[in-house]
């Protein structure tokens, strides 16, 4: 018996010492072996479309086709790079740019391991399928598939490809996506943007693995508009797959992770409204934003010169992207709406209005005479009508935009409060609307001599967006309550509940600015038709040139919903260039949106 | 009643300990989702229910003295024989082998069961009497442990049927067959081996065997063993980690969670784990051999060293085939396999000898 017990243990330790010797001594080159037959894919979940407030797309995944490269194959055509590349319509030099690329990696794949298994490793990951070329034509891509023996190597894949399809109409507002950036994808490992599923499924190590392959080189990321803003929601989340070669079998494949569609994001614009204001800015560079002033979604947010989005989709056209992205061709790719710095002239006017009746010592009946210039304290500062406008009270000096009423307002106050008042209503910091890279102006508060005159309308260092004019109309309109805007329903509306301002102040510049498109400096439009309520501006930028021009309001006076600002570039006076831009948008909104 | 502290508690630890490491691997082969396919049909789920009736099936078994349980050595035996001879005929088969039948959402493996009704058969036979310490005793004995290996064989299922030859071989030692006889056998059985791979043996059979001994010649059939053991190996000292990595997914192992259940353990685990294993069985052959040493009752004493005996075997030879060392047969890992009839069976023997533990007779009066 004990002979028994023995034999037994024996020969357990016989199985021991073959695991010892498989599982400790040789085990690196039993994991090659099984690392060799399995190949993790990983399938991208389509992208999220973004849509208009009526349902209308303005971006989509739509079916394409790539090309994968395996170099094994790839390599034994010399002739191949130059056949492909007439394919492909691009030179030889770019095909073999990025075969050198792929070999870069799998050499830094191979430099991982010690130097007597690189060998083994180059040569299995040259029979691995590595991204190559992405959105080929249809009919490249039929090329290539039915003509193995021509393209040896190049499995073709089914993809998804982002279109817009109102291309220019809402560039600014979609953005596009492009290939993960260099830096991007250099710290990915640290930011870990996307890869929180994968993680979560695989471990972080062995994504790291994957990234190393640069299998997330390929990665689209949203760039600008929406499809920055929003990139994590609208992203596909990747899927996971796990492939295992078999022999004289088709592959085993596991999916570890299902691959997920993004989410859609619906916008507050209207696009038919969109496409009339670009229309109505015509060939003017210049910007027009308009928004429901009860919630603060944005309803218009066009900008010219506009950029086709499409563009940015490869097969990238350099040229045109360079196009746009280099000086003096307009900044096509600016957002004026709300990233652009502009003087506001005289549509701050408001703002200096509030300032000084609410500082107890204006009484907006009394009356300032105007005779054309206004005596500073170290020169001469002139009215814009030479002549003079007369005695002129608040609601008249708004309604004719007189300037020197505003001058002797601001000598009065000094810069400091109509800062204040100018913070107060929106400008000098982001509103908070949910499109990345806002630009937040700029309200000087603290000025000696006659500064303080220049601020009050609207010129010196004061710098706003029409978006923030669009705002500040809103806070009139409102009742003094402060209202964010959003461009999609994602973002929740938010409004400033603190108490209204003084009542009577904002009775008074209400009233100035209802008399503007009536009998003021916008009497020659058809928009007091629409009850609109609003400021005219010139503001002077380089002397020689003509104004930009301005318009910003809100209407109905007398029920108030929408808030518009329209800003044109170099084009002459407000009421005679902006004013009638406002009046198109503000009759498509009347129509559309109750 | 015998005192709780004298039962021997520490096997039935380790075998708890070995079926744990098998639900480990089980849930990481295959996750539960009752959401596709309902909580009886998850393996996972399925197992724990199979884990927690064998362990009620072992208190049970660990609970008579041997006395009783001899008095129900032969109708079991006898029983087990007949609903083996019936599953010959009367059942259709399934999955290409006989041997099965159902029981609600369960499978039943009978052959399985036989497996320990044969020792208590055994045990029952060598146990009294100087006769059978002789020839005739040792053909008695051989036709006792044959009949049901010949029933298993034609089922057919290689690898149960050749679990009875280690242990008989390992009773008639411990019953004090003389070495000549032992001798003699063994030589009967080695002739008898190439004429029984000629003529009893399935062509399949034969392919995995000589695949074994030929693997250049054999083409796919080393394929699964192959895998098992690039599989274990690609572990490594410490293993790969359990779910955090995309290796422990079952792939082209098939029976990764029966019969290869060792290539998950390898590959998750690495040497570590196996080494647990490995050690676990080590610790309840000792202590099956302590309970056979420390009773002088030879029923008792032949019932632990055939527990011992074909635990053994078992674990030699699927751990073999898993690296490499034994033909492919299908044997599973007792207590860590997946298997409803596998897991009651391993805790019903290892009850058994519990059970002659716990009611050890440390003298023994001569006359009987």
């Amino acid at each position: 018996m004990v002979a028994l017990f023995v034999v037994a243990l024996a020969s357990l330790a016989c199985l021991e010492a073959r695991l010892f010797y498989l599982q400790v001594l040789k085990f690196d080159d039993y994991r090659q072996i099984v690392d060799a037959r399995r190949h993790l894919e990983l399938p991208e979940g389509g992208r999220g479309r973004i849509l208009d407030r009526t349902g209308a797309v303005l971006a989509r995944d739509d079916r394409s086709f790539s090309l994968e490269v395996v170099l094994e194959d790839f390599r034994k055509d010399p002739e191949l790079p130059a056949r492909l590349a007439r394919l492909l319509n691009v030179g030889v030099e770019e095909i073999d740019a990025r075969v050198a690329g792929i070999e870069g990696r799998m050499e830094a794949v191979a430099r991982r391991r010690p130097e007597r298994e690189r060998k083994a490793i180059l040569r299995r990951e040259s029979r691995t399928p590595y991204p190559f070329v992405k959105n080929l034509a249809f009919e490249q891509a039929c090329v290539v598939e039915v003509n193995p023996d021509r393209y040896p190597g190049l499995p073709v894949r089914q993809e998804l490809r982002r279109v817009y399809p109102e291309g220019a109409v809402a560039g600014h507002l979609t953005g596009y996506t492009g290939l993960i950036s260099d830096r991007e994808h250099r710290d990915l490992p640290n930011s870990r943007r996307g890869l929180e599923r994968l993680d979560e499924a695989i471990g972080v190590e062995d994504v790291n693995g994957l990234w190393e392959r640069g299998r997330f080189q390929e990665w689209t990321i949203g760039r600008g508009g929406i499809e920055e803003q929003y990139d994590a929601h609208l992203r596909g989340r990747v899927g996971l797959t796990l492939k295992e070669k078999r022999r004289n079998a088709p592959a085993v494949e596991v999916e570890l992770l299902a691959q997920e569609n993004g989410n859609d994001v619906t916008l507050t614009i209207d696009l038919e409204v969109q496409k009339t204001a670009l229309k109505a800015l015509g060939g003017h560079v210049g910007a027009v934003v308009a928004m429901d002033i009860r919630d603060g979604s944005i309803l218009v947010m066009a900008s010219t010169p506009t950029y086709d989005p499409n563009v940015f989709i490869p097969p990238v056209d350099r040229d045109l992207v360079r196009w746009y992205f280099s000086e003096g061709n307009g900044t096509p790719m600016a957002n004026r709406a709300m990233s652009s710095p502009y003087p506001p002239g005289s549509v701050f006017k408001t703002t200096t209005a509030m300032a000084a009746l609410t500082d107890g010592r204006t009484d907006p009946a009394h009356e300032t005479r105007c005779t054309g210039a206004f005596q500073g304290r170290a020169r001469t500062l002139r009215c814009w009508l030479d002549i003079g406008h007369g005695d002129m009270g608040t609601v008249e000096a708004l309604e004719l935009s007189c300037n020197v009423y505003f001058y002797t307002r601001g000598s009065e106050l000094g810069v400091l409060p109509i800062g204040r008042w100018a913070y107060r209503m929106g400008y000098g910091s982001p509103s908070g609307i949910d499109l990345p890279r806002e630009f937040g102006g700029k309200i000087p508060l603290s000025g000696t001599g006659d500064i303080a005159s220049s601020v009050a309308i609207g010129q010196d260092t004061v710098t706003i967006t029409p978006m923030q004019a669009a705002r500040a109309a809103a806070f009139i309109a409102n009742g003094g309550r402060l209202v964010r805007p959003r461009i999609t329903t994602l973002q929740e509306p938010w409004v400033d509940q603190n108490p209204p301002v003084d009542a009577a102040a904002l009775e008074t510049v209400r009233r100035g600015l209802i008399a503007v498109p009536r009998t003021g400096t916008a009497k020659g439009t058809a928009l007091k038709d629409f009850k609109v309520a609003g400021k005219t501006g010139s503001a002077q930028v380089v002397l020689g040139r003509p104004t930009h021009g301005w318009f910003a309001g809100y209407w109905p006076h007398d029920d108030p919903k929408h808030a518009i600002a329209v800003v044109v570039e170099f084009a002459g006076h407000g009421g005679a260039v902006a004013a009638p831009i406002a009046e198109q948008v503000v009759r498509a909104i009347s129509e559309r949106i109750p | 009643m015998t005192p709780l502290r004298e039962t021997p508690w520490r096997p039935a630890a380790a075998a708890l300990v070995l079926t744990g490491v098998g639900l480990t691997a089980i849930w990481f082969l295959w996750p539960p989702n009752p959401a596709k396919s309902g909580y009886l049909g998850s393996t996972f789920i399925r197992q724990v229910i199979f884990a927690a009736a064998g362990v009620a099936v072992m208190l049970l078994a660990a609970l008579p003295h041997p006395a009783r349980v001899r008095r129900l050595a032969w109708p079991l035996y006898a029983g087990g024989l007949a609903v083996l001879a019936v599953l010959l005929g009367v059942v259709d088969p399934m999955r290409g082998t006989r041997g099965w039948f159902a029981v609600g959402p369960f499978t039943v493996q009978p052959a399985e069961f036989v497996k320990v009704f044969t020792i208590l058969a055994l045990a029952e036979f060598l146990a009294y009497g100087r006769w059978k310490e002789g020839a005739r005793g040792f053909v008695v004995a051989s036709l006792i442990a044959g009949v049901p290996a010949a029933l298993i064989l034609v089922q057919p299922d290689l690898g149960t049927a050749l679990l009875f030859v280690p242990v008989l071989f390992a009773m008639l030692v411990t019953a004090g067959a003389s070495r000549r006889l032992l001798l003699a056998g063994t030589a009967v059985l080695a002739l008898a081996a190439p004429i029984g791979f000629m003529t009893a043996l399935k062509p399949y059979q034969r392919d995995r065997l000589t695949a074994f001994w030929r693997p250049e010649a054999a083409g796919d059939q080393t394929y699964q063993t192959r895998h098992a053991l690039s599989a274990t190996a690609s572990g490594g000292p410490m293993g790969r980690g359990l779910g955090g990595s995309v290796t422990p997914y079952p792939f082209t192992i098939p029976d990764r969670h029966t019969d290869f259940v060792l290539s998950a353990i390898g590959e998750s685990l690495g040497f570590m784990g196996c080494t647990l294993v490995l050690t676990l069985y080590g610790a309840i052959l000792y202590e099956l051999f302590r309970i056979a040493w420390s009773t002088k009752e030879p029923f008792g004493r032949l019932v632990a060293v055939g527990v011992a005996a074909l635990l053994f075997a078992q674990v030699a030879i699927n751990v073999g085939m898993t690296i490499g060392m034994m033909p492919t047969t299908g044997l599973t890992l007792p207590f860590v396999s997946y298997g409803g009839s596998s897991l009651l069976t391993c805790f019903l023997a290892m009850g058994l000898a519990i059970g002659v533990g716990r009611h050890k007779v440390h003298t023994l009066r001569r006359g009987t």
